[in-house]
């Protein structure tokens, strides 16, 4: 992990302000396809190599679709057997979408990547745990492009009597498990944007002067970063502790309950910790030039994106309140 | 490259299918033995049961299964266990609210400093007596002059023929009117103005040995758990220095580091918690997202202490992570006690006959000490920010 961290950050630093670059970069890599077993297109390993990709970039403050091919659109594919074609595949998803004699139609929002996807895989739940999962050419449907807090693509798209590529159902409540996925891998971004906030903090407190002392020297900026520093320590353990589980099964009690209780500690953190980072950075922090809000931006998009703290709180407690077990044997697992 | 952050989220492997299984096991049995308990009427559940818990009975009850010094060699007493099962073990006792102050501080801190720093002599004759829920141990840290500052402990140490003769006096000091014994820093070279933290030592005092004092400090309510222990001239023998003359600090930082981010830094109310969540089961979105809130920073908290205590199996546990655990915790288990003081219309009393009241008055009447007690939070977070390179 710590090479393949490496390894990413070189790419990064390639490509730095070139998008497209580090986009081609990563595709001649396969490393926006690890995790998907090479018979559906991928270039094979598990689900934490994936998300391990997913936290490099996010730590280096780069915007690319990869977590949401790899981990969302990869999976969804190898459950239903399709081979994934080649460019971006993102999920469209949404619980307007139905589908009559074949044909799709409705509207998926705030998509995200689907404006620069060459192929959509498209869930619609034909039954409480029977899903339908359609591919389809962009060409086949009108993307209203739209932006997240971080200028990342969320569109809609709207079907009208799409008829699909090629179409298979899977035998899983996918569109339940897609969401608990997708919360994961907004967590596991989060945790690596965490990661750099802290550094950049770090750095600008050690190097900053003021009252003829660096700001590291002042006590109430000392404990303003040691509680940052909590929140991103108690993040990573909650990502890796979700992934652990993931790996273990897909869908389990467990499973569930450690990405939700892991997707509520990142975005509590993000909170957290980009008001002290703006907050220690003074401004500086808030201009278009210096870096910061590379990722600050992002923690504040992708807290809300795929469920927010008191979403996931509530589904937690619905999850403890609905165990026919004491709150602590569910706690434990 | 790695810097002093990277600690913060180094990964931790989770155990093995075989040692997750004997945990499991583990769980079980301690859930079947409390359960037992309760329905004997053994313990009533409360709130910081690892200070206000204090139950001779129950320890040995405890002892007799294995559930003390389970980490210490069998030779000692011990079971050879991982720090993981007896973290396991631990938060079940926790959990519950059940009684385990008797022989906590020995079990936590005592045995382990023991076997560290401690002479094969004092291994062979306390360790045994320790696991078996017999041997009660209290820690002598704290003095009037000395709270958060403990460089400037002054109670001091002169050697004679055979031994030492102490003279100071201690404060905060839990259970020492029924405890047999005090780990006690104290000064044995006078201060060196170079150097805050050369000449301290860590002695093992009799606390019924001539010359020893030992005075109630009534707690807020009233309760007796802490004391002020006046020595005077006591005599502590050669064999009762713990490790090296000279080297108590690190000898006391070694055992604060190791042993602040269990599960008694986020459990302290976990009872009240368990029996609001109860109550209110149903109660709508808004008291459940308070809820879920509480299980899942609880959640998170449970995964960093059970990293560190498998970062200790390993030889490579971080004071740095060990700090924020407990200032983290401490913080929820506060926060516990707001949200269950705001959902409750009734008021919080001692002597309610409904649980939910009972416990929230224990859990206010105790929540002042846990953001002090084993180093301040904002102390803590001075060694974190010192940890990760704030100059």
């Amino acid at each position: 992990m710590e090479e393949l961290h490496q390894l990413i950050g070189r790419i990064c630093l390639d490509h730095d302000n070139d998008e497209d670059g580090l986009w081609r970069t990563l595709t001649e890599t396969g490393l926006d396809r690890a995790g998907i077993p090479e018979r559906f297109g991928g270039t094979g390993g598990d689900p934490a190599d994936a998300l391990a990709v997913a936290a490099a970039l996010a730590e280096h403050g780069a915007a690319t679709p990869v977590a949401d091919q790899s981990v969302l659109a990869g999976w969804l594919a190898a459950r239903a057997g399709i081979r994934l074609p080649a460019g971006l595949v993102v999920v469209a998803g949404d619980a307007d979408l139905r589908s009559e004699n074949g044909r799709i139609h409705g509207t998926a929002r705030r998509v995200p990547w689907a404006s620069r996807a060459g192929h959509l895989l498209v869930p619609v739940a034909t039954a409480p745990d029977r899903t339908a999962v359609a591919l389809v050419r962009v060409e086949q449907v009108r993307v209203r492009p739209g932006r997240n807090l971080a200028d990342e693509p969320r569109d809609d798209v709207e079907f009208v009597a799409v008829v699909p590529d090629e179409s298979r159902t899977v035998a899983a409540p996918a569109h339940d498990i897609l969401l608990h996925r997708a919360a994961l891998v907004r967590a596991v971004q989060i945790a690596g944007s965490l990661r750099a906030v802290l550094r950049m903090t770090l750095r600008y407190s050690t190097e900053r002067v003021q009252f003829g002392r660096r700001l590291s020297q002042l006590d109430v900026v000392r404990q303003q970063v040691a509680l940052m520093a909590g929140e991103v320590a108690a993040t990573s353990a909650a990502v890796g502790a979700a992934i652990d589980q993931l790996l273990l099964a897909d869908d389990t009690g467990a499973t569930r309950f450690a990405v939700a209780a892991a997707k509520v500690q990142a975005g509590t953190a993000a909170t957290a910790v980009a008001r002290a980072a703006h907050q220690v950075h003074g401004a500086i922090g808030v201009t278009r030039e210096y870096p910061l809000h590379r990722h600050t931006r992002r923690l504040w998009a992708w807290r809300d994106e795929s469920g927010g703290e008191e979403f996931w709180a509530r589904r937690l407690s619905a999850l403890v309140h609905g165990a026919d077990r004491p709150l602590w044997e569910t706690l434990v697992g | 490259m790695t810097t002093p952050l990277d600690e913060l989220w180094r990964p931790v492997a989770p155990p093995d299918e075989q040692e997750a299984a004997a945990i499991r096991a583990e769980r079980v049995r301690v859930r079947e033995f409390l359960a037992g308990s309760l329905d004997r009427g053994l313990f009533a559940p409360r709130c910081d049961s690892w200070l206000g818990g204090f139950s001779p009975e129950f320890s040995k009850a405890l002892a007799v299964r294995g559930w003390i010094g389970m980490t210490w060699p069998r030779r000692y007493g011990g079971r050879a266990a991982s720090n993981l099962l007896r973290q396991a073990v631990v938060e079940e006792l926790l959990a519950a609210g059940a009684p385990v102050a008797a022989h906590w501080f020995a079990d936590r801190q005592v045995g382990p400093g023991l076997l560290r720093y401690g002479s094969e002599e004092q291994r062979d004759r306390l360790l045994p007596a320790m696991a078996r829920g017999e041997l009660y141990v209290a820690i002598g840290m704290s003095e009037p002059d000395s709270g958060s500052d403990l460089a400037s402990v002054r109670t001091r140490a002169r050697q004679v023929a055979g031994g030492w003769r102490v003279t100071g006096t201690k404060v905060w000091t839990s259970h020492a009117h029924r405890s047999h014994l005090m780990l006690t820093l104290v000064r044995t070279a006078a201060p060196d103005p170079g150097s805050r933290h050369a000449g301290f030592s860590q002695l093992l005092v009799d606390l019924s040995a001539p010359g020893v004092t030992v005075n109630p400090i009534p707690y807020l309510d009233g309760g007796h758990h802490f004391n002020e222990v006046v020595l005077d001239d006591v005599f502590v023998s050669d064999g009762m220095v713990v490790g090296t003359p000279g080297q108590g600090w690190t000898q006391v930082t070694a055992e604060l580091a190791h042993e602040r981010s269990g599960p008694e830094r986020y459990l302290s109310t976990f009872p009240l918690l368990e029996r609001m969540s109860a109550a209110l089961a149903g109660g709508g979105d808004e008291v459940g997202g308070v809820l879920g809130r509480a299980y899942a920073r609880l959640w998170v908290l449970r995964q960093m202490s059970t990293g560190v205590a498998r970062s200790i199996d390993a030889g490579t546990a971080s004071s740095l992570v060990t700090a924020l655990v407990k200032d983290m915790g401490t913080r929820l288990e506060n926060e516990i006690v707001d949200e269950a003081r705001r959902w409750r219309p009734s008021a919080p009393a001692p002597d309610a006959p409904d649980g939910y009241d009972r416990l929230l008055a224990q859990a206010q009447l105790h929540a002042p000490g846990f953001t002090l007690r084993g180093g301040t939070s904002e102390i803590l977070r001075g060694l974190v920010a010192r940890a990760i390179g704030m100059r």
